[in-house]
């Protein structure tokens, strides 16, 4: 975690920027994290996200279960604003793009080829080994854990033991539980440590795991609350 | 004289009737004028409700009726009587074989069971005058312990007679030749039906109960129930508003309920929870003593001693006796006859202690809410209750464990933990002789159940829609459900929902020809897997790392725990290792101060008949104080000084008196009011009055509540006058509750319920993939359907179900109603000034939800010895 400060100027003459976020140098380069669960790389145009399950309601649904469609069409709004707002050309999916067997489909294709950049990387992760990859005209670069995008390693699971190589992953669906007297809140949250970086999951309809700080780490919660969102470093 | 048209031509009636009571003879019983009377009533096809409390003959009541359709219809008149006198009337007196071999019948009758811990011991009941008067019977059960194999036996050759749970029984009518096998049922019984009504189980078997009687237009039902305040509910819930009569069995005196009092002066006049508990641990001993000893107190000839039981509210509590108890007397520990029984514990672990508590071997179980109802066990001599009854119905249920013959006295001791439980027994001892228990109110119209209902017919060879609306508004739960909610159920199963949403690709129940049937085998396999699985927690197993499992926590108390923390569990102090694999693998603890788990539902109100009783009881001892103590009630004598004291600083509340206390103090001033109504109307009262409060002027307020009153703390003063007829009014009540209480975190809890029932939630065996695809916390899924389908009938189900079980809405405005006229006519409204001894309680509740445990105990010793200081000077002047 050295300060080198190599993503100089992104700012200058009015650049693109969205509220609530929160800037953070990591691996000598400047990140942002976003409400709703991204992680902005100006220097590359680039947004991480993880753990969409896109699909899953109708895996659910094809099941016998009952969940209305909602969810994926909102997260895929999502990656096209946060597109238009910062000019994103690559997005890069750490794993769980789809949720499972029958979650790909025509509509989703289309929703999919409207919402993402051009730019399509996914990291393959235990869902997607189920669910199948992307066709491939939506042109996504398909990796196993391990490659790397600059100074970063690309994983779904994140690694733990000391001299991992420096990495982003997700998998874990890290949210952090509040209580005070009568109250109780998960809040999802970013966890960054030296060598790791673990995203909380992007799809609204996925549950979360409660994170148990490990030393060195420190949180950011992602906070959504009556339409205000915001990530906060959490002391 | 109508009897089913299938029947072929009876022999006399007396006959089958003598057979009937030599029977009885030969047992040393004699049928009483109940039984034989409904057996007539069975024999003229009629239905109804018998109530009559434990161990007075229930189920020979109910029995007598088919056996004597049985005896009616035996083939070979010749059979052989039991003659009076004979030895051994069990065995199958000159019958050609065993009966289970040779079933010549159908499935005939069905025994409905709420526990099915009691199904075997049922069965065997059932089983012995068919034996032994040779009926060409069997006699079977099927509960979730079934084997699959007997369970697939039963499928194809069924049994003459099933004794099963309603959850079982909806797993029969979800079979395709359902029709084919109850076509046949002559009769059911639901036994224990008190227990099933106003749960979700008891609308299950309603519905399960119309689908039979649809089959069966002339079949007979009838429920057994002990005392309930509702009859006519529990009637017309039972037989779906058709015509029925109630019989009663013979009243039993009232249990004998005694209180042990503490030393005098011990009690103190400030009183709060946990204070008095183990305090009274000698006097418990010496009374088990007493009992112990050969001859003493104990019943019958050739018992080496007596037994008790032990119940406490709680399962912390109970496990904080049983190590208290072990650590007085090592030597009944030793000798093990001491046990710990209670519903976290490994069921063979329980297993184990009910077999000791039938052989006799042991002298006292601790134990909660498990052993009320549903093991069979023989009547202990002395049933202790730990802590406050809580209801009169709970405590009637909790004596029916001691002296269970007819003639036989129940004897309860009461072992208050603070001093107004003391009242509180004495109360209970006044309602339990007028027989004034509380009423269980049947629920209304829940969807989920409903949804689950659909899905359970559609596999059992399908429905048209026109023709099982009209079966489900027969039962009473269903009886105003509207076509449009019909609809919209309907819906939910084979759409999704409503056509204004998404629910592409779903496949639950499709339509065929006007038939709906279920879509996959998949949802068929995972629909039978959730049936039974109505209402269950997340836990955790207990295992020690090397060997046993002791049982399981709930997950939510676990989490609190990190490595290495020592916990009080199955009468063990345990250490926790490590979390994993769902089992929280746990080694010796060594010594030091042990957590004790606090398990959900531990915090049962206060029911509104046992408060009543109580304020009666406050009102006939504040009269005439002077009076030498009425010898029946040797509490008034225990808690006078406290009584007296609360007169002196403040007032003493009454049935019709709404007592409000003001104080200062270095905290705030405070509120108190005291409308005795339990804790949980408490609840929702304190948050509307403290809200209603500061919509009228901007204040923080902090709210603290028991069973007896609310207080309200805030740091600017209180108005002179308080506008109580306004913060009490019960218009606008939903609306400013909906403001004032957090009813979308409520709704979000009560969901998983519904959510399961209604089959959203999949809980199936085994951690398959294909499984854990489908998990979803019911809070997302709560989530999920509230963002994207809001008109989802599910959510407002969850909402009103929150708002009916967490603050009892319809009580809650009986209760307003009756507190706003007392504000107005019979306020005491008082300035005291320290906390009295009913604020006191409060107080102190509100500081334990802030504080250690041993900080708390500190602190509230300090305060209650400060106060006693100056009430003592009081006293003296």
């Amino acid at each position: 975690m050295s300060g080198e400060s190599g993503a100089g100027g992104t700012r200058a003459g009015g650049a693109p920027s969205l509220t609530g976020t929160c800037a953070i140098t990591w691996q000598g380069e400047s990140l942002e994290l976003l409400p709703g669960g991204g992680l902005h790389w100006p220097a590359r145009r680039t947004l991480f996200l993880t753990d969409l399950h896109l699909g899953k309601a109708a895996v659910f649904r094809h099941r016998g279960i009952p969940v209305p469609d909602g969810a994926e069409e909102h997260d895929l709004d999502r990656i096209a604003g946060t597109r238009d707002a910062l000019g994103l050309e690559t997005v890069v999916v750490l794993g769980d793009l789809v949720h499972g067997p029958g979650a790909w489909s025509r509509e989703l294709e289309e929703r999919l080829e409207r919402s993402f950049p051009k730019g399509r990387v996914l990291v393959r992760g235990n869902h997607d080994v189920h669910g199948g990859d992307p066709p491939p005209r939506l042109g996504f670069l398909v990796q196993e854990e391990g490659q790397s995008a600059g100074p970063f390693h690309l994983r779904h699971e994140p690694r733990f033991e000391a001299g991992a190589t420096p990495h982003l992953a997700g998998h874990l669906h890290p949210v952090l539980q509040l209580r005070g007297p009568g109250d109780h809140l998960r809040l999802p949250c970013f966890v960054v440590a030296p060598n790791y970086l673990v995203l909380p999951a992007f799809g609204s309809f996925t549950g979360g795991h409660p994170w148990t700080r490990r030393p060195g780490e420190r949180i950011y919660l992602d906070v959504r609350r009556n339409g205000e969102a915001a990530v906060l470093p959490w002391p | 004289m109508s009897s089913p048209g299938s029947l072929p031509a009876p022999l006399p009636v007396s006959g089958s009737l003598d057979r009937l009571r030599s029977w009885f003879h030969v047992r040393g019983w004699t049928p009483q004028p109940f039984q034989e009377e409904l057996w007539r009533a069975w024999r003229a096809g009629e239905s109804g409700l018998l109530v009559a409390p434990t161990g007075v003959g229930k189920t020979m009541a109910a029995w007598g009726g088919p056996l004597l359709d049985g005896l009616r219809n035996l083939p070979d008149p010749h059979l052989p009587l039991p003659a009076p006198g004979m030895p051994d009337p069990v065995a199958g007196i000159g019958h050609p074989g065993p009966a289970e071999t040779t079933p010549s019948e159908p499935l005939r009758y069905l025994w409905i069971t709420p526990l099915r811990a009691l199904a075997t011991e049922t069965a065997s009941q059932l089983r012995a005058p068919v034996e032994a008067l040779g009926l060409p019977w069997n006699v079977e059960v099927r509960t979730g312990d079934t084997s699959s194999a007997r369970k697939a036996r039963q499928r194809t050759r069924p049994p003459t007679v099933l004794v099963t749970t309603p959850e079982s029984l909806c797993i029969l009518l979800s079979w395709p030749e359902a029709t084919r096998r109850l076509r046949g049922l002559r009769g059911v019984v639901v036994d224990e039906w008190h227990e099933l009504l106003g749960s979700k189980r008891g609308i299950q078997l309603e519905l399960a109960l119309a689908r039979l009687r649809t089959w069966n237009p002339g079949l007979r039902s009838w429920g057994l129930s002990a005392t309930l305040a509702n009859e006519a509910d529990a009637l017309d819930a039972l037989l779906g508003g058709r015509p029925g009569r109630v019989l009663r069995g013979p009243a039993r005196p009232p249990p004998e309920v005694t209180t042990l009092l503490p030393d005098p002066g011990e009690s103190g006049r400030f009183p709060w929870a946990g204070h008095l508990g183990l305090r009274l641990l000698p006097g418990v001993v010496e009374r088990l003593e007493r009992l112990g000893s050969p001859g003493s107190e104990a019943t019958g000839p050739g018992i080496p001693g007596g037994s008790a039981l032990l119940f406490t509210n709680t399962r912390s509590q109970a496990e904080r006796w049983f190590e208290a108890l072990g650590r007085v007397r090592p030597d009944w520990l030793e000798a093990g006859r001491l046990a710990l029984h209670h519903g976290s514990l490994d069921r063979k672990e329980r297993e184990r202690v009910e077999a000791g508590l039938r052989a006799r071997e042991l002298l006292c179980v601790v134990c909660t809410s498990t052993l009320d109802l549903g093991v069979d066990l023989p009547a202990v001599d002395l049933v202790i209750q730990v802590g406050s009854p809580r209801g009169v119905a709970r405590l009637l249920q909790r004596a029916g464990r001691s002296g269970h013959t007819p003639e036989g006295r129940s004897r309860v001791l009461g072992v208050p933990t603070h001093a107004f439980e003391i009242v509180e027994f004495a109360a209970a001892r006044r309602a339990l002789e007028d027989l004034r228990v509380e009423p269980r109110r049947p629920l209304d119209q829940p969807l989920d159940v409903l949804a689950q209902h659909l899905v359970t017919v559609a596999l059992g060879g399908g429905f048209r829609p026109d023709d099982l609306l009209r079966e489900v508004r027969s039962t009473r739960a269903y009886r105003h459900l509207s076509p449009a909610t019909w609809s919209w159920v309907l819906d939910l199963v084979s759409r999704g929902g409503s056509a204004l949403h998404a629910y592409v690709r779903y496949h639950r129940i499709v339509e065929d020809q006007g038939v709906f049937r279920v879509a996959t085998p998949e949802v068929e396999r995972r629909h039978r897997w959730s049936i039974g699985t109505i209402s269950d927690d997340a836990q955790l197993r207990v295992r020690f790392r090397r060997g046993a499992t002791l049982g399981s926590v709930e997950e939510s108390f676990l989490a609190q725990l990190r490595p290495g923390d020592t916990f009080l569990f199955a009468g063990r102090s345990l250490e926790l290792v490590e979390i994993r694999d769902l089992t929280a693998w746990v080694r010796r603890g060594r010594g030091g101060s042990a957590r004790v788990p606090r398990w959900m539902g531990g915090r049962l109100p206060l029911s509104t008949e046992l408060a009543d009783a109580v304020l009666e009881t406050l009102e006939r001892w504040s009269g005439g104080s002077t009076a030498p103590a009425d010898a029946a009630e040797p509490e008034r004598e225990a808690v006078r000084s406290l009584l007296e004291l609360q007169a002196r600083w403040s007032a003493l509340p009454g049935p019709d008196v709404l007592l409000v206390e003001r104080t200062r103090s270095r905290e705030g001033h405070h509120l108190f009011v005291h409308p005795f109504l339990g804790r949980r109307l408490h609840e929702g009262v304190g948050a509307l009055v403290a809200h209603r409060m500061t919509r009228a002027a901007p204040r923080s307020i902090q709210l603290s509540v028991n069973d007896y009153g609310i207080e309200f703390l805030s740091p600017d003063p209180f108005p002179e006058t308080l506008d109580w007829g306004g913060l009490l009014s019960p218009d606008s009540l939903l609306e400013d509750l909906l403001d004032a209480v957090n009813t979308a975190e409520l709704a979000r809890r009560q969901f998983r319920e519904v959510a399961r029932v209604a089959g959203l939630l999949v809980t199936g065996p085994g951690n398959r993939s294909s499984a854990r695809q489908l998990q979803a916390s019911s809070g997302l899924l709560f989530d999920v359907l509230a963002r994207w389908d809001p008109e989802n009938l599910l959510l407002a189900q969850a909402r009103r179900e929150a708002l009916e079980a967490e603050l009892d809405l319809a009580e809650m405005q009986r209760a307003l109603e009756r507190l706003t006229a007392m504000a107005r006519d019979h306020r005491v409204e008082v300035e005291t000034p320290r906390l009295s001894p009913l604020a006191f309680p409060l107080w102190a509740e509100r500081l334990h939800a802030r504080v250690s445990t041993e900080r708390w105990i500190d602190r509230v010793t300090r305060m209650a010895a400060s106060l006693e200081r100056v009430a003592g000077k009081g006293s003296k002047r």
